[in-house]
């Protein structure tokens, strides 16, 4: 399928981000009943409904500039954004080869991979990028393995090394976080980095996914959906930045609801990475304003009802104490029982 | 008798009394951080060590992850890691929007001396750097606390 | 569970009079990638039924154009190792389960100290050529029996030179394990005796458990043939007396998790609710045996079994 050739939207400053129609209609609305509740919700993560952000292992889309832009932008301003312990340097070049060998494909038009031995040639034609070099060997490439294809690949990638029966998250790429720091988090385990979810710990959410997750096989990956809202397309909305964009929270008025906040969905896929034997989480960020998403028919009532009953402390660990009721009142419009 | 290369290794930030489980080591090095050539010890001491070594470090936060982060660069893993922290005292706090990890109090609010930022120290603890994450506390204002 | 692979005999050597190994190469597609102390299960077509055993990869895992087993002869077994041994030639093809891994050198290690016993120098032979890549530091200890268990012993000494350490008799462990840099780990592969030894002397020395890693050679063996009585759905179905509970299940179409077929891993916990059971697992505790099974090695000490499937 050809890729849109659209202009490079921004998400920062003046927030040009928009989406098509297409990407509307495609957007993965995460709510399948009117309340939320966490569950571990992992299915495998087998292609599905040509054309859906589903068909694909790494999905690309018609933000595929846009959002390459943006990276390069976090991660000059910011290299802590990016990081791989010295002992992940066999997992990277494991991401690197997964990610070359789906995009080329599953997007032949866009991208071609020829692999001689060890002498490989990548073509990303979107980027007008023609590589020759020598895998395994950093020395061959502008940057080293992670960083090189992660700025040509939408999503985040943390990579995960498996010993004593955890997973340490001991390398990555994150330029679009929903607010955590893989500074901070570096080197923590399952369990340490996900300390600040609220609820999730008494219920047994994590000894369950962590489990699953250490039985992760080669070629069986796993996908689940996270979700939280943002104000403005903000991709970068990271502890890093958050006094920069945190005051955004307190200026949402019932005139600009629409246009500001906006729904963040993560389709997090988890995948065996064959060497090194680590896990593979990416994170790919779908973004979408409330006036774009009651277009569709059914999620601005669902979306309602979700928000409204929404226990408090998940509520404020996804950061929208300060305007959640001007939100749920202005959603309210599209709930024919409020 | 216990091979010296894998003795246990005590480290204090002072001289105090021992505690009990100190007491009942087998022929432990003892390092005090008042003592004038404190750090070129500690460094020879963990150079040195070979596996079977056991480190109990004793101290204020700051100073016991400090130690920590200095014991795993030379090889000790977590589980040969055992630390008492005294209640009182300094425990380091990692800002996350320029990166510095600085010592601080108890207080759950403190000024960046990197960047200025005021900060909120949370409850989320990071065993690598030995610090808790500071994010900015008012983004209506972040400067608001500092008097340069 | 994924699909099995097809997979054709392109080569076979042997490397000692007890040891054939055998390479494997893929008949469409590639094979999957795998990191080093991978092991793939090989479906047998005994004449009792399917049988599967687990044999580690012995390939370098930087290249999967095929992938090989160093398979031993086991006189008292079910005939798996016969079979490989006697029936299997060269343009054969055979099914196996994609490679799994329960035994990874771990991440942070700065010295990899590598213990084999006889055919235990399987999962090491991938081991060697992946740390030899990253540049990492390790050693070998290689204990077997000069001119019968001895597989890649030339080929360790060219390649390994002083990193290797080969014992005709058991060495000394605790001299192994003694005065070692921090940051070491130890891997052991061969009989159960022989890890019992490890880590009574790395316990006795002060080694983190963490940093003491096994791998036993364990496998389903024969046993008095069975009934078993599957509750939920009714069936019953006869075990063999060389097929496992476990196969005896597959062989009637059930799906069962599965990974080292050996009683390690604990993927194939069955609940069990009546019958005398013979636990030959070394997952679960003995109040869980009051309650589960592993099928894969634990068989029915009685005429009948039922289980809560």
């Amino acid at each position: 399928m050809p890729l849109q050739s659209s202009p490079v939207l921004s998400y920062r400053d003046d927030f040009s981000f928009r989406n098509s129609p297409a990407a509307i209609r495609r957007f993965p609305f995460p709510f399948v009943e009117d309340s939320y509740l966490y569950s571990v919700n992992i299915e495998p993560a087998t292609s599905r409904d040509p054309g859906s952000i589903y068909e694909h292992a790494f999905d690309i889309d018609e933000h595929y500039r846009s959002e390459m832009a943006e990276r390069a932008l976090v991660l000059d301003k910011d290299p802590r954004r990016y990081l791989v312990m010295p002992h992940m340097q066999v997992a990277a070049w494991d991401a690197l080869q997964m990610i070359m060998q789906h995009l080329a494909a599953d997007y032949p038009q866009s991208f071609s991979l020829t692999q001689n031995g060890e002498r490989w040639q990548w073509r990303n034609h979107l980027l007008d990028i023609d590589q020759h070099f020598i895998f395994g060997d950093a020395t061959s490439l502008p940057c080293a393995p992670l960083e090189y294809i992660g700025r040509q690949v939408q999503g985040d990638f943390a990579l995960l090394d498996q010993r004593d029966g955890d997973l340490y998250m001991d390398a990555g790429l994150i330029t679009s976080p929903a607010d955590w720091s893989l500074a901070f988090d570096a080197g923590m385990s399952f369990k340490q980095w996900h300390a600040p979810v609220p609820m999730a710990h008494q219920m047994g959410v994590f000894e369950r996914a962590l489990k699953y997750l250490l039985n992760l096989q080669v070629g069986q990956p796993v996908r689940r959906l996270n979700w939280t809202l943002t104000i403005n397309p903000r991709l970068d909305s990271s502890p890093e930045t958050f006094h920069e964009w945190g005051a955004d929270r307190g200026r949402i008025t019932a005139q600009n609801v629409g246009q500001q906040v906006h729904l963040r969905v993560e389709l997090q896929v988890m995948a065996r990475l064959p060497r090194s034997h680590a896990v593979m989480f990416s994170i790919r960020t779908y973004l979408i304003s409330l006036d774009e998403l009651v277009t569709q028919p059914g999620w601005g009532c669902r979306l309602h009802r979700v928000l409204r009953d929404l226990p408090d402390p998940i509520a404020d660990y996804k950061g929208m104490t300060r305007y959640r009721s001007t939100l749920v009142e202005w959603l309210s419009q599209f709930d024919p029982h409020a | 008798m216990t091979p010296t290369l894998s003795r246990p290794i005590v480290v204090m930030q002072s001289a105090t009394a021992c505690p009990p489980v100190i007491a009942e080591l087998d022929q432990p090095l003892l390092l005090n951080g008042d003592q004038p050539d404190f750090a070129r010890r500690l460094q020879q001491a963990l150079a040195s060590a070979t596996v079977g070594c056991r480190l109990y470090l004793l101290g204020d936060e700051a100073f016991a992850w400090r130690i920590h982060a200095e014991a795993r660069a030379a090889g000790l893993e977590d589980d040969e890691i055992s630390m008492t922290c005294t209640t009182s005292g300094l425990r380091q706090v990692y800002c996350a929007h320029c990166g510095l990890t600085q010592a601080a109090g108890p207080h759950a609010v403190l000024n960046c001396i990197g960047c200025h930022v005021g900060l909120e120290v949370r409850t989320h603890f990071s065993r690598r750097l030995g610090a808790y994450l500071g994010v900015c506390i008012n983004p209506d204002q972040p400067y608001a606390g500092f008097q340069p | 569970m994924s699909a099995a692979l097809t997979v054709q005999v392109s080569a076979a050597r042997m490397l000692t009079p007890v040891v054939r190994e055998l390479t494997l190469s893929a008949c469409d597609g590639a094979l999957p990638g795998f990191s080093p102390g991978s092991h793939v299960q090989v479906h047998l077509p005994l004449a009792e039924g399917k049988v599967r055993n687990a044999y580690s990869l012995t390939s370098d895992p930087a290249h999967t154009q095929h992938y090989r087993i160093a398979v031993r002869l086991q006189d008292a077994s079910r005939g798996g190792s016969r079979y490989l041994h006697r029936q299997v030639q060269v343009g054969d093809t055979l099914q196996i389960s994609p490679p799994a891994n329960l035994f990874a050198p771990h991440g942070t290690a700065r010295l990899h100290i590598l213990i084999a016993a006889g055919i235990g120098i399987t999962p090491f032979m991938a081991y060697i050529a992946a740390l030899e890549q990253q540049q990492a530091a390790f050693e070998l200890h290689y204990l077997f029996r000069p001119g019968l268990s001895d597989a890649y012993l030339d080929e360790l000494q060219q390649r390994l030179g002083p990193r290797l350490h080969a014992y005709a008799s058991r060495p000394d462990l605790g001299r192994i394990l003694a005065d070692r840099p921090l940051g070491s780990h130890v891997y052991t592969c061969g009989p159960q005796a022989l890890l019992d030894a490890v880590e009574h002397h790395a316990t006795r020395l002060g080694w983190s458990p963490r940093h003491v890693h096994s791998e036993a050679f364990k496998g389903a063996q024969p046993g008095q043939p069975f009934d078993l009585h599957l509750l939920r759905s009714g069936q019953r179905l006869r075990v063999e007396a060389e097929q496992s509970l476990l196969e005896a299940l597959e062989h009637a179409g059930l799906q069962v998790p599965n990974l080292c077929r050996g009683g390690v891993c604990g993927q194939c916990i069955t609940r069990h609710q009546g019958g005398a059971i013979e636990h030959r697992d070394s997952f679960l505790s003995p109040a869980e045996q009051a309650e589960f099974l592993m099928p894969c090695v634990s068989r029915g000490n009685g005429p009948c079994v039922s289980l809560d499937l």
